[in-house]
């Protein structure tokens, strides 16, 4: 009976320190944390099974991903010289009532292509992630943190763009002119986008937006597609500024 | 707590989306110091649409165009035969792919109509092929008659787009047309469009004239004619074909030329020991200023484009060389310093260059040179190149040749050349009779 009554007692005088150490609980905010970072893309991409594999085996074929992305970029600019693969579309919309069988066949292809979609959309990723200073994996592609484009390499990409610039020669303080032009360029050393650092100047200054204006046909031109760049230094070209000026052709 | 993950989740999205939309990075700064100079491969196919007036004239215009912009050297207009899509197509909707892979980098279309009754309406688009964006788009209407125009007002105007300076295609030269046997020349002044069109013969020949120069602001001439064996300057209007003599010297007046805002002449005036001095008048006052006061030919004057200064030709260091001094004739100093002599400058209407002769070892050259006195170039030579004249942008100067003619070399031939300030794209232009003296006008207004 007295055990009962002590162990009644320790229970009772026991009870009120179990409440406090609830409050010291509370790591659910760690929990949470844990959940978002579970939630990123970067896990999503992990998912894929062409990135599961290299996962494994570090960075060896990680390539075949990166040149589908931009050769998919480069899509946008390669899809209008083919007019007549639109007519064809059109054409099958137009048999879509008459023709359902069609339609069938035709949505069974529009699924394998969405199918692709991912892998496409993940390289995008991967290419966004490369382009911040985040630390990415490093891959055979990249070059390693810190190095840069030789002499030689650079002096190779100016030699490529001087045969492309046709410079408007002749025009009155041409040779004090300076254009920036800023390029985005695809894994595949094409050119995706570029643009003129100084619009404002670009609007206002004629001169100024006929050199410019040469320096844009000059890194759109065919001739200097793709540039001569080193494969495996993507993250340090991908953007690249040049700034054109003819003072050279006048010394 | 779930406020609070929320409130994480939302700055995570922050932090993600601020990353993507982050101002992109560029990691490799290159600089391009030289480049090629070729002339812009550009594709104009015949302007769609027709005029009952003149079934050809879509032809017709792109021939003036192509002849204009050709003949800049800064353009090279390509084959029509090489062009992929039809004309009428382009000038609707451009196949941008199709000329590009023709070559071209700049496209020109246009179409052609009748509106109002008898006036013709000309409407044009410059694009750029590469980047398929529209750079120019401009209508024009005129009388029939005047198609030509149009045409050099639309290569004026892709001109000054591509190479961002004012074009100089719709423009005139007046200058001395010669016929008749070598040593007994008829001269007459004429006038002609840039390209060699359209020549007007202004005088009859019964005098000699030689030359001609511009009014920058009017459609005037100044010239130099010997009328009863006396050399005076005389005035010229086109407009009204009315001539009168510029003042009353006792002496003979030569090498006219206009003040930058037309009111006045500066020119020679011969003493009687062989001397002559620089003199300005004023046209409508007549009032007479002399700049010069050394007993040595002074000649040739040319304004600086701002009126301020004054560059001629003299002697009075022992050869014939080039000066600069204030419009006043103060803080005179010599500019050329080179072997021979150096004749009939001209100031760029740019103001940064002032074109000359050089006479030297027999052999003519025309250069050029800062107003400093800097960076002289030769830009071409020959047996006798004489008289450069600035187009109305600064850009081109036109001149004279004269070639040695007949099987002993007896003879002469002089033609009219035109010349990029580069040195590069001599060409000749077409004239039906030999040519010499020429002046180039201001852009037609």
């Amino acid at each position: 009976m007295a055990f009962h009554v002590v162990i009644f007692a320790i229970v009772i005088m026991g009870l009120p320190f179990l409440p406090a150490v609830v409050p010291d609980m509370p790591p659910p905010i760690t929990v949470d944390l844990v959940t978002i970072s579970k939630t990123t893309r970067t896990k999503e991409f992990s998912r894929h099974p062409s990135v599961r594999k290299n996962d494994k085996p570090p960075p060896k074929h990680k390539t075949p991903a990166p040149t589908n992305m931009s050769a998919r970029a480069v899509q946008p600019d390669v899809a209008p010289p083919l007019p007549q693969d639109r007519p064809p579309e059109k054409t099958v919309v137009l048999d879509k009532n008459k023709l359902p069988e069609k339609i069938k066949k035709k949505r069974k292809k529009e699924k394998v292509v969405k199918k692709e979609q991912p892998q496409d959309f993940a390289a995008v990723l991967r290419n966004l992630e490369d382009s911040t200073p985040k630390p990415v994996e490093k891959t055979g592609q990249e070059a390693p943190l810190g190095e840069r484009m030789t002499m030689s390499e650079e002096d190779a990409l100016r030699t490529q763009l001087e045969s492309c610039w046709n410079v408007p020669i002749g025009a009155k303080d041409v040779e004090d002119m300076s254009v920036s032009i800023f390029m985005v360029i695809n894994r595949d050393r094409t050119l995706q986008s570029a643009r003129i650092v100084d619009e404002a100047r670009y609007n206002s200054d004629p001169v100024f937006r006929a050199v410019a204006d040469s320096a844009l046909r000059a890194v759109r031109n065919p001739k200097c597609s793709p540039f001569d760049l080193p494969p495996d230094k993507y993250n340090i070209w991908n953007n690249t500024t040049v700034t054109f000026n003819p003072k050279d052709m006048f010394q | 707590m779930k406020l609070r993950s929320g409130l994480l989740a939302v700055f995570a999205v922050f932090v993600f989306v601020g990353a993507g939309i982050a101002p992109a990075r560029a990691d490799l700064h290159l600089n391009v110091n030289r480049g090629t100079v070729n002339p812009l491969p550009i594709a104009i196919p015949d302007f769609a649409g027709s005029v009952s007036s003149d079934p050809t004239l879509g032809h017709d215009l792109v021939t003036v165009i192509s002849g204009d912009l050709n003949g800049s050297g800064l353009f090279k207009t390509l084959d029509p035969k090489s062009f992929i899509q039809q004309a009428s197509d382009a000038a609707t909707n451009p196949d941008f792919k199709s000329w590009g892979t023709v070559g071209a980098q700049a496209l020109v279309t246009g179409t052609v109509s009748t509106t109002g009754g008898d006036r013709t309406r000309v409407e044009f688009r410059l694009w750029d092929v590469e980047s398929e964006q529209q750079l120019v788009g401009m209508a024009y209407m005129t009388t029939p008659t005047n198609w030509r125009r149009i045409g050099h007002i639309i290569a004026d105007s892709i001109y000054e787009r591509i190479t961002g300076e004012k074009g100089y295609f719709d423009s005139r030269i007046v200058y001395i047309a010669e016929t008749g046997p070598y040593g007994d020349r008829t001269r007459r002044l004429a006038i002609m469009d840039q390209d060699g069109a359209n020549v007007h013969y202004l005088t009859d020949g019964s005098a000699i004239v030689l030359t001609p120069r511009f009014s920058p602001t009017q459609q005037q001439i100044t010239y130099m004619a010997y009328y009863n064996h006396k050399p005076r300057v005389y005035l010229y209007n086109i407009s009204t074909g009315e001539q009168r003599v510029l003042g009353d010297f006792p002496n003979m007046t030569f090498a006219p030329r206009f003040s930058p805002d037309g009111s006045k002449v500066i020119m020679s005036l011969s003493d009687n020991d062989g001397n002559s001095d620089i003199y300005t008048m004023d046209i409508d006052s007549h009032a007479v200023v002399r700049l010069t006061h050394t007993d040595s030919i002074n000649t040739s004057p040319t304004y600086s484009p701002d009126g301020k200064y004054v560059a001629f030709e003299s002697d009075r260091s022992g050869s014939q060389q080039i000066y600069v001094m204030n419009a006043d004739g103060s803080g005179t100093h010599r500019i050329t310093f080179g072997s021979g002599r150096y004749a009939s400058p001209v100031w760029s209407p740019r103001g940064d260059l002032i074109a000359f002769t050089r006479i030297y070892k027999n052999e003519f050259y025309i250069g050029v040179i800062h107003p400093d006195g800097t960076g002289e170039r030769l830009i071409t030579h020959g047996f006798d190149v004489e008289a450069p004249t600035w187009s109305p942008n600064g850009r081109v100067l036109c001149f004279f040749k004269v070639v040695p003619t007949g099987p002993h070399g007896n003879g002469r031939s002089s033609r009219l050349y035109t010349i990029d300030l580069t040195g590069f794209n001599e060409h000749m232009i077409k004239s039906t009779t030999d040519a010499s003296d020429p002046a180039w006008s201001p852009l037609n207004k």
